[in-house]
């Protein structure tokens, strides 16, 4: 297609994001109206989104998404006017539709040439099957309100006006529009034509227009507000070091001081504000998340209920971002290994229906998604037995239920039998954890023998600004995340635990902490005695000695360079008010390095 | 490898040698500032530095070259430049700048076969103008693809720490 070529790419962008969120929201009413068949709103929705995206499609002159948009609106149409009952076939066939679309538009976007693949022809001849099945409703226009209709209502025209004028247009073997008999007839001025046939626009309008409280948003290319906020970053940085300038030189009640603390509060309140641009609603990744297990469903023969909430649950666009893939495993892993055919549930006193609840919240400056479902739960020994087999475990050592569980995170593990479909592979996990800790993050999983499964993924909610206590470690400054620090206590010498005449272990009345290695870690000569940093994550605590600890300030993250990825005690850096870099501790890595020592236990990695 | 072309070279030096960059790879020019040291990276990384609200890498060229270490003075300059592949910014710490200077092409002569080898493949010319001798070299070859961190991969960092047995 040579003309689609020559198309602005901006044009094609802006057609793909739109009909993007048209495609989503099908997607959702279709999930709604497959529960509830009897609301119309849904249909009508469905309609103007389909309508839509075939005007769209003209814009970038994409026959073929014109052609299933105008075919699928038109079975719609027949149920909108039928009032008839959508099933589930009909809800595939709207959902076939949509995936087609989305299949064209990748196309689009690669500029590849369209491929009208049989399937796709397939499912057109499908839906112009139903359409004929249901009474050709093509015909008859949606709900057309006429010029005349409007002009007598208006008081314009007379009914007895209207009449002739009609029948004169008959006569003329319609080759007048009824305005400009109108007109001629000397019954209207042009101006009452004009305004009426507006009226009339507008009436139509009303039918397709869509929901404006939800156009009062505003589309913006990512990089922008990406902009931004590193501009945000910085500013926060300049002013850190303004503000620690000018404290040398100003009494607090000096008016450039008190003028500097308005600045101050004002770039906090902007700096919210730019974050909270970046923040999106986690709601189209869960309704996403919920089709993938219907389909899966489907695939599998299974029955199952999914349901959503929490959707108003927002986060980083970074963060949310990479939650697709690791949400998709999730789901499809607890349709096909949690939840139980329907032979299995009935025998076992379970309702037939499946139920799976993805659910969103915010908790302590993290956001949770779990994933619960009331299928048969991990089965503990079958993974033991399975570990033991593969050699992946030493049966004669002993592990925690937690232990065993975290197996199933491990690449290629896998209990299924036999590679279908769905599942089987040992991948889906694997994937999952991999990317939740990229992110900062941590899966969790709760589970009970034919009670059911829960994932829980717990995630920043940005990865750019937070709060961070800033420590001194051989004359050099640190960051460490002021929610992982339990505590912070001076040690003395009666505290230290040694073995073999290395200090080890900090004792704090009943509490001991392993004490993380940090002089051997930093490569310094001495280990700092004075302080000590307990830390927290995951339930595991360690203990890091500090010369001193200075402030808590919020901290702007900036991604180490590549090269320095590897580091492994440091997970970013930030600028501190005196303009220096300062890195910030992996509280995660330096638990694990510190706390592992201690009792040598593990997998044998 | 390709030979450096004419043009203009930012001229630096370290000890007694003069140095060229291709002026079109560096961005900026500033004075020794504090550096952050970032522990587990070769002695060559000296850290590093906040360059308006970008943290960039500082490399010591002296260190880099298997030169003596030097005490930074005020003549110490930081020369930030780009690389071709990703437009990161490293730092590299030279001894001095000293002018930015026009070399023609045909004052351009290849290395010497042996100092193309291997370790000096950053070497794209030498630059003979009137009687001095300016080593031409390339950015990105001194920086290097390899990873800056020298990580002790094959020790788990935790492994040094296991109680030694008598």
């Amino acid at each position: 297609m040579n003309e689609q070529s020559s198309l602005d790419p901006e044009i094609i962008q802006d057609f793909m994001s739109e009909t993007g969120e048209h495609l989503s929201r099908i997607e959702l009413d279709c999930l709604e109206l497959e529960n509830d068949p009897s609301n119309s709103e849904l249909l009508n929705n469905l309609f103007r989104s389909f309508h839509t995206i075939k005007g769209l499609a003209g814009f970038v002159q994409e026959n073929s998404i014109q052609d299933i948009s105008h075919k699928t609106e038109t079975l719609l149409d027949c149920f909108r006017k039928s009032g008839g009952h959508v099933n589930s076939t009909v809800v595939d066939l709207i959902l076939k539709s949509a995936d087609i679309i989305k299949y064209i538009c990748k196309q689009l976007v690669k500029r590849e040439n369209i491929s009208i693949t049989t399937s796709i022809t397939e499912h057109m001849t499908n839906l112009s099957d139903w359409v004929t099945l249901l009474g050709n409703c093509e015909k008859t226009e949606p709900n057309r309100i006429r010029l005349g209709e409007v002009m007598l209502r208006e008081g314009k025209l007379s009914e007895e006006e209207l009449l002739s004028l009609l029948k004169k247009q008959k006569e003329s073997g319609k080759n007048f529009l009824l305005g400009q008999l109108a007109v001629l007839e000397g019954k209207a001025t042009p101006q009452q034509v004009v305004e009426s046939s507006r009226k009339q626009e507008a009436m139509r309008g009303d039918l397709f227009k869509t929901d404006n409280a939800e156009s009062s948003t505003m589309r913006v290319a990512s990089e922008k507000v990406d902009n931004l906020v590193d501009m945000m970053g910085e500013l926060l940085i300049l002013q850190a070091v303004m503000e620690q300038e000018a404290k040398k030189r100003f009494t607090s009640d000096d008016i450039f001081m008190q003028n500097l603390v308005r600045n101050v509060r004002i770039t906090k309140r902007l700096q919210d504000s730019a974050m909270s641009l970046r923040m999106i609603s986690l709601k189209p990744l869960l309704q996403r998340a919920q089709r993938i297990g219907r389909d899966t469903a489907k695939v599998l023969e299974k029955q199952v209920n999914i349901v959503i909430s929490g959707e108003e649950t927002e986060a980083d666009r970074n963060v949310t971002e990479k939650l697709a893939e690791p949400l998709m495993h999730l789901v499809r892993n607890c349709v096909g290994h949690g939840i139980e055919n329907t032979q299995t549930r009935v025998v076992s006193g379970k309702p037939e229906t499946g139920q799976i609840h993805i659910r969103a919240f915010t908790r302590r400056g993290h956001v949770y998604i779990e994933i619960s479902d009331d299928g048969q739960g991990v089965d503990h020994d079958k993974i033991y037995k399975k570990a033991v087999e593969k050699k992946i475990i030493d049966s004669v050592k002993s592990y925690s239920r937690e232990e065993i569980l975290d197996l199933i995170f491990l690449p290629g593990f896998t209990t299924a039998k036999e590679v279908d479909s769905v599942s089987g592979r040992g991948v889906g996990l694997d994937v999952v954890k991999t990317e939740i800790l990229k992110l900062g993050g941590k899966v969790e999983i709760k589970t009970e023998k034919n009670r059911g499964t829960a994932f829980i993924l717990k995630l920043p909610v940005n990865l750019v600004v937070i709060n961070g206590t800033v420590i001194v470690i051989d004359d050099n400054s640190y960051i460490i995340p002021t929610l992982s620090i339990r505590k912070i206590e001076k040690v003395y010498d009666s505290n230290w635990v040694t073995v073999n005449g290395q200090r080890r272990m900090v004792k704090q009345g009943k509490d001991l902490f392993s004490l993380i290695p940090i002089d051997k870690i930093l490569e310094l000569e001495t280990c700092p005695e004075n302080l000590i940093v307990v830390i927290e994550q995951d339930g595991k605590a360690a203990a890091i000695p500090v010369d001193e600890v200075k402030e808590r300030r919020d901290i702007v993250v900036k991604s180490l360079n590549g090269e320095f990825r590897d580091l492994g005690y440091a997970s970013g850096a930030t600028i501190l008010g005196d303009g220096r870099v300062s890195l910030i501790l992996d509280i995660e890595n330096l638990i694990r390095m510190g706390g592992e020592k201690s009792d040598d236990k593990g997998f044998g990695r | 490898m390709t030979k450096a072309s004419g043009g203009k070279y930012l001229i630096f030096t370290l000890g007694k040698e003069e140095f060229g960059l291709s002026i079109q790879k560096v961005k900026e020019i500033i004075g020794m500032m504090t550096i952050t040291r970032v522990p587990k990276t070769s002695e060559y990384i000296k850290g590093v530095i906040n360059l308006r609200g970008k943290i960039i890498p500082v490399m010591d060229l002296r260190l880099k070259f298997g030169l003596d270490e030097r005490t930074y003075d005020e003549r110490t300059c930081l020369v930030v430049v780009e690389m071709t592949d990703n437009a990161k910014l490293i730092a590299l710490v030279v001894d001095s700048v000293s002018e930015v200077l026009n070399i023609q092409n045909a004052e351009i002569e290849l290395p010497p076969e042996y100092a193309s080898q291997d370790d000096a493949g950053f070497l794209r010319g030498i630059g003979k103008v009137k009687d001095r001798v300016i080593l031409l070299l390339d950015a990105d070859g001194v920086v290097g693809n390899q990873d800056l961190t020298y990580l002790r991969r094959n020790i788990d960092l935790g492994g040094e720490f296991h109680v030694q047995q008598a």
